[in-house]
């Protein structure tokens, strides 16, 4: 199989040049069912690309391709320009009725798209595939509003890399003031790690709200996700539990890159790491530890992802825990979202172009003095 | 970035008129028939000429700068350059530097040099109404002027090269076609040779292998004649070729009065030098290309005399013929059909190969001439996502790609009026959704599996179609037929909540300009004069849309408005209002000063002054 951005160098003209031809070429490489189709139908998105659309759009033979390419075209009819591409993907779409308004169509059509996506994959365990519906489940997972807690300025950021990854953080609004902050990453990549995702979203808000103690909530989340997932998914899971009043931050690791606490006094910085707890969720049966930490004003709180702490260059060298927390020292005393920019921005200025293959999910708290 | 400092009008309907124009924003009021549109349409006539401009405008500055009124304005361009442009009805205008040397170089009616942006009423209309057409487009393609002049010649040179491989196409299928039909009516004279008895006499044989020749003798004139005809295209190509040379190298670096002259004047030499090589060269290569012809021309000689030789033998061998049994006779004439059907085939064949090979030339031909038009599309999604972001969100630009395609639309009605097929509409739905470069291979291919599979129009009607189309349909043109991009302008009219978008044609004439003002004014740096249409304009889009675009972007141009709403002075803070009257013979300036010297005036003439005003001092807390 040649590489795929030759491939597509080739069709952009093929179709022009020979259409016919075109068509046959691209019902091969819909037949084939391997990764080279997503990417393809992920790289041609832009504008200019209509021709290639069109294409698509004409590919549709019968049900299973329709079910196939459906979700790309109605992604698509929204934003195509062309004129004979949009006749066409309206064509194709023909009796799906997509044209309701506003957002609760596109979460109706997204839950739709999944669960049909979801039988298909019980039955064949196929992977890593509909990367455009795995994203949007993962952004409809993240969280839409931030509960206020005095005294506590916090924020969080995902960016989703090209083929979205598995990473998961969100903030509970908690009975007496409490809040809770989560932070994970699902193993593998796609529509299944985007739906184990969603339920370790969903096991994790039913359990937090009924108020047993840290590590009883992580091995009940634990056991739920275990039930409903396959043997080889797992997840690794930070949960917390912030009390404004005392300032003390309980909390349960449960297999991830320990989150980072930076203590500035007079004399020098120092850093604590958020440890204890257990093995990743979904594995096995399994007890967790609580962890508690004391928190004090001024205190910085960096939860992080191995997106950000791996990301790359194009000299394949990691960008590292160590740099993360130098970068972080450099923001004491600046605004949460500050800091989350500022380290961001430094995650990106290493990479240096280089593609970023990992979603990047950062969450930052500060305690304000 | 330049500006107008000054303009002056010597005679006509506005004699004597003489205003300094600030930077940012001027605002022209007066009554109707005070001669606001004539001052208007006198900075764009001493700027850009008649040219290009819309009839009514020249008609304008015609009738009422008439009797050799002078046009003069000062411009500052670009750094600290003064210029002087004078210009008076049906003359060269003189371009003149601040120390009053003119200036033969350059070409104002080009509109390079200083090149502003003027809009009457109707031009403006014109452009909101005209959905399908250029003038959308000219909006746009204006602003990358020089990438588009490139493409568009690159454009013009690749359809004149798929013009010149359609006539050669359709020159070898005619030739092709002509072959096949006397092919056929040699009908099949081997089978009939073959039917006949043994010959036994030696004379036919001969007269065969001299008619034989008599075929070959023909096609080798032809080819003497083709490679005549080549060497002497060559040779022209080289003509053409020393012409543009000595263009290309001619002296042309020095400006006469400029300081650097002599800096300049070496390398002119320099450049003259190589000419003289150049020009070696070339007449060496004309040379050959003489001496080529000179070979060609021997070769026919030759060949001209054993051709006679051939001619003469034959003749003989008819005579014997003639004299011969009239199974001989008969013989030999099969035998010579025989041979003419040979020579027709070896002919047809290479003519396929021929017309294979231009095919073949075409598919890439084509496929450049429709990506680099594709490029053009992509340039105008850059401009229109640029304007977007300076004209806000009431206003919404977009690019249709390949939506203005009337005459493919056109093509395909003819081609279904053949196909005696119902429900046309309904057909044309599903047609249009197949690219012209698709649909022409079809075409091409007689392809009706595909054209069954892509339509689903079913096995009997895709026939039906698919063969009139045939008939009546030219694949090579229609392949690259024009089509356009239609560009959306379009204004949110709901106030509130949902958006509620409707293109520029749909609106009233105060909308449609409400639309394009933003896009008008964001679209470069060069001064912008704007005659507004007299009409009710709502005044919630002039205040959202234009107000604060005018008041944002005339640090960054100079304005100058005809209008007739006072929002727009008076909010947008004009810099200068001038007041417009006339007695009946002759306009004048009545007043001119800052909006609050001009606030009785504004409260007389224009619509909503009042209430513009009270809005005004609330703005800034001043009574």
């Amino acid at each position: 199989m040649e590489p795929p951005e030759i491939f597509y160098e080739r069709l952009r003209h093929l179709v022009v040049e020979d259409p016919r031809d075109a068509r046959r070429v691209f019902l091969q490489l819909l037949d084939s069912r391997g990764p080279a189709l997503d990417h393809f139908l992920g790289r041609i998105s832009s504008p200019p690309d209509g021709r290639l659309r069109q294409l698509v759009a004409n590919a549709l033979r019968n049900q299973r391709d329709r079910e196939r390419l459906a979700p790309h075209l109605i992604a698509w009819q929204e934003i195509e320009t062309d004129e004979f591409t949009h006749r066409a993907i309206q064509s194709a779409l023909g009796g799906l009725d997509t044209r309701s308004a506003g957002q609760t169509a596109l979460a109706l059509e997204v839950a739709r798209l999944t669960t049909a996506i979801g039988r298909e994959m019980a039955q064949r365990e196929r992977l890593n595939r509909e990367l455009e519906i795995a994203r949007e489940v993962q952004e409809h997972l993240f969280p839409q509003r931030l509960p206020s807690v005095p005294g506590l300025d916090y924020c969080g950021r995902c960016r989703p890399a090209r083929e979205v990854g598995g990473d998961y953080y969100d903030f509970l609004d908690l009975p007496k003031g409490r809040l809770g902050i989560a932070i994970g990453d699902v193993s593998g990549k796609g529509i299944g790690a985007a739906l184990m995702m969603a339920s370790l979203e969903a096991s994790l808000r039913a359990q937090a709200s009924v108020g047993h103690g840290l590590a009883e909530l992580i091995k009940r989340v634990n056991s739920l996700v275990y039930e409903a997932s396959s043997a080889n998914r797992y997840a690794t899971l930070f949960y917390a539990e912030y009390y404004p009043r005392s300032r003390r931050l309980c909390y349960v690791n449960a297999g991830h890159n320990p989150p980072v606490i930076l203590r500035k006094s007079a004399a020098a910085c120092r850093v604590y790491r958020l440890e204890t707890g257990g093995p990743v969720i979904g594995l096995l049966r399994q007890c967790y530890q609580q962890g508690s930490f004391p928190l004090k004003r001024g205190d910085l709180i960096v939860l992080f992802t191995d997106g950000i702490s791996e990301s790359m260059n194009t000299r394949n060298e990691e960008w590292g825990e160590d740099r993360l927390i130098e970068v972080a020292k450099t923001c004491h005393g600046v605004p949460a979202s500050e800091a989350m920019t500022r380290i961001l921005a430094a995650a990106e200025a290493f990479a240096a172009g280089a593609p970023q293959h990992d979603d990047m999910t950062l969450v930052v708290l500060r305690v304000l003095a | 970035m330049w500006l107008v400092e000054k303009i002056e009008i010597s005679g006509g309907f506005l004699p004597g008129l003489s205003v300094d124009i600030p930077r940012g924003l001027t605002c022209i009021i007066g009554p109707r028939g005070s001669g606001k549109s004539t001052l208007a349409e006198a900075f764009r006539f001493a700027v850009c000429g008649t040219s290009g401009v819309p009839k009514h405008c020249v008609d304008l500055i015609q009738a009422n700068l008439a009797g050799g009124a002078l046009v003069t304005i000062t411009a500052l361009a670009e750094g600290s350059n003064r210029y002087t442009i004078k210009r008076a009805v049906k003359q060269q205008p003189v371009l003149l530097t601040s120390d009053g040397r003119t200036i033969n170089t350059v070409d104002l009616d080009r509109g390079t040099f200083l090149p502003l942006d003027a809009y009457s009423s109707p031009e403006i209309e014109a452009i909101a109404d005209e959905v399908l057409g250029q003038r959308r487009r000219n909006l746009l393609d204006e602003l990358r002027s020089d990438q588009m002049r490139t493409i568009e010649l690159s454009l013009a040179e690749s359809a004149r090269a798929l013009d010149a491989n359609a006539d050669r196409i359709r020159a070898a299928q005619r030739t092709i076609q002509n072959l096949t039909e006397q092919i056929e009516e040699l009908g099949d004279v081997r089978a009939r040779l073959n039917a006949l008895a043994p010959s036994d006499r030696e004379t036919a044989g001969d007269f065969v292998r001299l008619s034989r020749q008599q075929q070959l003798n023909q096609r080798e004139i032809t080819k003497l004649d083709a490679a005549d005809r080549d060497l002497r295209t060559v040779g022209q190509t080289l003509d053409q070729l020393r012409k543009d040379a000595q263009l290309a190298f001619k002296s042309r670096l020095v400006e006469e009065q400029s300081a650097n002259a002599d800096l300049l004047r070496r390398f002119d030499d320099r450049l003259a030098a190589l000419l003289g090589t150049v020009e070696e060269h070339l007449s060496a290569i004309s040379g050959q290309v003489r001496q080529a012809l000179d070979i060609v021309a021997q070769a026919r000689q030759g060949i001209t005399q054993a051709h006679a030789i051939h001619a003469s033998e034959l003749a003989k061998s008819t005579a014997l013929n003639q004299a011969a049994s009239e199974q001989a006779r008969v013989r030999a004439t099969l035998e010579q059909q025989v041979a003419r059907l040979q020579g027709l085939e070896e002919q047809r064949m290479e003519l396929n190969a021929e017309l294979k090979a231009l095919l073949e030339g075409r598919k890439s031909l084509k496929t450049t001439h429709i990506l680099m038009r594709d490029q053009i599309s992509t340039l105008r999604e850059e401009v229109a996502s640029e304007l977007q972001r300076e004209a806000g969100q009431r206003v919404r630009i977009r690019i249709m790609r390949n939506a203005d395609h009337l005459a493919y639309q056109q093509m395909l009605m003819d081609g279904l009026r053949g196909a005696r097929v119902r429900s046309h509409d309904e057909l044309m739905t599903t047609l249009m959704q197949l690219r012209p470069e698709q649909l022409a291979q079809l075409i091409q291919a007689n392809d009706l599996d595909s054209f069954e599979e892509l339509t689903a129009f079913g096995s009997e009607r895709s026939r039906k179609i698919l063969d009139s189309f045939r008939e009546i349909v030219d694949p090579l043109a229609l392949e690259v037929i024009a089509i356009e991009d239609r560009i959306g302008i379009e204004l949110n009219v709901s106030p509130a909540g949902q958006p509620n978008f409707r293109d520029a044609s749909d609106l009233s004439r105060g909308q449609k300009c409400t639309a394009l003002l933003p896009i008008l004014l964001a679209r470069r740096d060069s001064p912008l004069i704007i005659d507004q249409p007299e009409d009710n304009l709502d005044n919630h889009f002039i205040f959202e849309t234009v107000v604060n675009a005018v008041q944002r972007l005339k640090r960054r141009r100079q304005m100058i408005f005809i209008t007739h709403n006072a929002n727009i002075p008076v909010l947008a803070e004009a810099d200068l209002v001038l007041v417009m009257n006339s007695d009946g013979r002759v306009g004048f300036v009545e007043k001119l000063g800052t909006i609050d010297e001009c606030r009785e005036q504004i409260i007389d003439l224009l619509e909503g002054g009042r209430e513009a005003f009270e809005l005004r001092s609330k703005r800034y807390g001043t009574a």
